[in-house]
């Protein structure tokens, strides 16, 4: 179980103080998938960043209960794998820098966990489609097998057929590694797909949090979270 | 098709490889008349392509080539390079998706739009200020002497894309073409965007050439769709019938959209072999 109390994140000082997220709190059960939605500006990505170091958290605590680091996969798998590595390299090289020993064993099981054919093993991200590229960022946030992934807006660079395929593998990984996941995304009905439970962020608040099948109901109560709702149709 | 303004027919832009020319958009025919036309497909589709080589933008070294390309009985083709740049300023327009890219980032916003009142209307420097600030306030941004003096770092995306608007406005195209003009944005500023391009074209009489990955967004918004894959156009629909559609393309793409209240556990992935 992950819990997550009065996080509050900020930049700058004095009168350029910015508050990003603003005592956010909320609980996620081990093996289930939590969604975290809201525009642009609204601090989800930063709170996801938090939870996994990047960004400083000022005041609150966030507990994680897992021994193993979280892993992130973000938007744009183009940004976010190195250019001038092979997919071998980007998946041995979390191994060698935590001394991780069997490697070879270790590479071509995530390799096939996440659907890549063994042929694609030393090829570059430019010689990737955006679908393979996201399938080896995935693997490289699972080969050093974390209980915890957090992912940001994983598919929203994909074409719908693409986001389909990877939607179903993360559906997948969940069940097979028994991970529990924290997604942010701007679209409601890929994180209605994926999550149990939702909570809805605004100006760096929780401003709701909702059960999937509330959220497929769109039974809201928070007046920002029902805006959501009908921008959607 | 009597009015139409554009037509296309077996247009096609190929690219040099070293397999030889690689047709990235393949004898896409089409008309579009006072309408709403969206164009549909993943990345790589041809579907910006095919927009650029109305516009006569295709980069080198591509080459476009086709039985016709006209707008409004001009041949595109054959048109010189200064005469067809004349028209694109001022009959044929473009929105970009990203507005940051679009905007001069060291000309006041303010200064841009008047620099189109000025070369499209004839207007002296005075006239076109007061016109741009005139047009700031019809594309909903409240303080218009304000955003006047902004410059592109310093604007939301939403605010962007007012002003490419707004210098849409100024020009009085046309013909639009708005290349993904909503996906940067947020769902609730995305509906304020639409109805403002809405408004647009209906005072105006503007014809819009709708380019989205979104497929749900187009059924809403156009008129009538042209569904393309790997460079061809495989299907041609009424907007209100696209959910209808049986093509297996287009079929499989809404069927891997996933839903709000979906109840699937698992969405269907496209079979590109039976396309």
């Amino acid at each position: 179980m992950i819990r997550v109390d009065d996080l509050t994140v900020s930049f700058g000082r004095g009168d350029a103080r910015f508050v990003a997220v603003n005592q956010a709190s909320f609980d996620v059960a081990a093996n289930s998938a939590f969604g975290l939605v809201g525009e642009s500006g609204s601090g989800k990505s930063t709170l996801l960043r938090a939870l996994c170091g990047l960004v400083p958290v000022e005041s609150g605590t966030f507990d994680l209960e897992s021994d193993k680091k979280p892993q992130m996969v973000f938007q744009d798998p183009f940004g976010s794998l190195h250019p001038r590595q092979t997919v071998d390299q980007a998946l041995r090289e979390p191994l060698l820098i935590h001394g991780v020993s069997d490697q070879e064993p270790r590479i071509h099981q995530i390799m096939e966990n996440v659907g890549l054919s063994p042929t694609l093993r030393f090829r570059y991200p430019h010689q990737l489609s955006g679908g393979q590229r996201q399938r080896v960022a995935i693997a490289r946030a699972l080969v050093l097998e974390p209980d915890i992934l957090l992912l940001d807006e994983p598919t929203s660079a994909l074409d719908v057929s693409v986001q389909a395929e990877i939607l179903n593998l993360f559906k997948d990984l969940k069940e097979q590694r028994n991970l529990t996941y924290i997604m942010v995304s701007h679209d409601l009905a890929v994180v209605s797909f994926l999550c149990d439970a939702i909570a809805v962020m605004k100006d760096g608040r929780i401003v709701e949090q909702l059960s999937r099948d509330r959220f497929a109901a769109q039974d809201a109560i928070d007046p920002y979270t029902n805006s959501l709702f009908q921008a959607y149709q | 098709m009597t009015g139409s303004i554009i037509k296309a027919q077996d247009l096609t832009v190929t690219f040099p490889s070293p397999q030889g020319p690689q047709s990235v958009v393949d004898k896409v025919s089409f008309q579009l008349g006072p309408e709403k036309l969206g164009i549909v497909g993943e990345s790589g589709s041809g579907k910006s392509m095919t927009a650029r080589a109305v516009l006569g933008l295709v980069p080198t070294p591509g080459r476009v080539t086709a039985t016709t390309l006209s707008y409004r009985d001009n041949n595109l083709l054959t048109m010189p390079a200064t005469q067809l740049r004349k028209l694109r300023g001022a009959k044929l327009s473009m929105i970009l998706q990203d507005p940051k890219f679009s905007l001069n980032p060291v000309m006041r916003v303010g200064d841009q739009i008047a620099e189109s009142v000025r070369l499209h209307q004839d207007a002296d420097r005075r006239t076109s200020r007061e016109k741009a600030l005139e047009i700031l306030a019809r594309v909903q941004i409240a303080n218009p002497d304000r955003v006047y003096g902004l410059y592109a770092h310093e604007i939301s995306g939403g605010m962007g894309q007012r002003i490419m608007i707004a210098m849409m406005i100024a020009a009085k195209p046309d013909v639009l073409i708005a290349d993904e003009p909503t996906s940067a944005l947020d769902v609730t500023i995305r509906g304020q965007i639409l109805q403002l391009l809405d408004d647009l074209i209906g005072e105006q009489g503007t014809s819009l050439i709708f380019i989205s990955h979104d497929l749900n967004l187009v059924a809403k918004y156009c008129d009538r769709i042209l569904v393309m894959y790997r460079g061809s156009v495989v299907e041609t629909l009424d907007a209100q019938n696209l959910h209808a559609s049986q093509h297996p393309y287009t079929k499989g793409l809404l069927d891997s959209l996933p839903r709000l209240d979906d109840t699937r556990t698992r969405l269907p992935v496209l079979d590109r072999s039976v396309l």
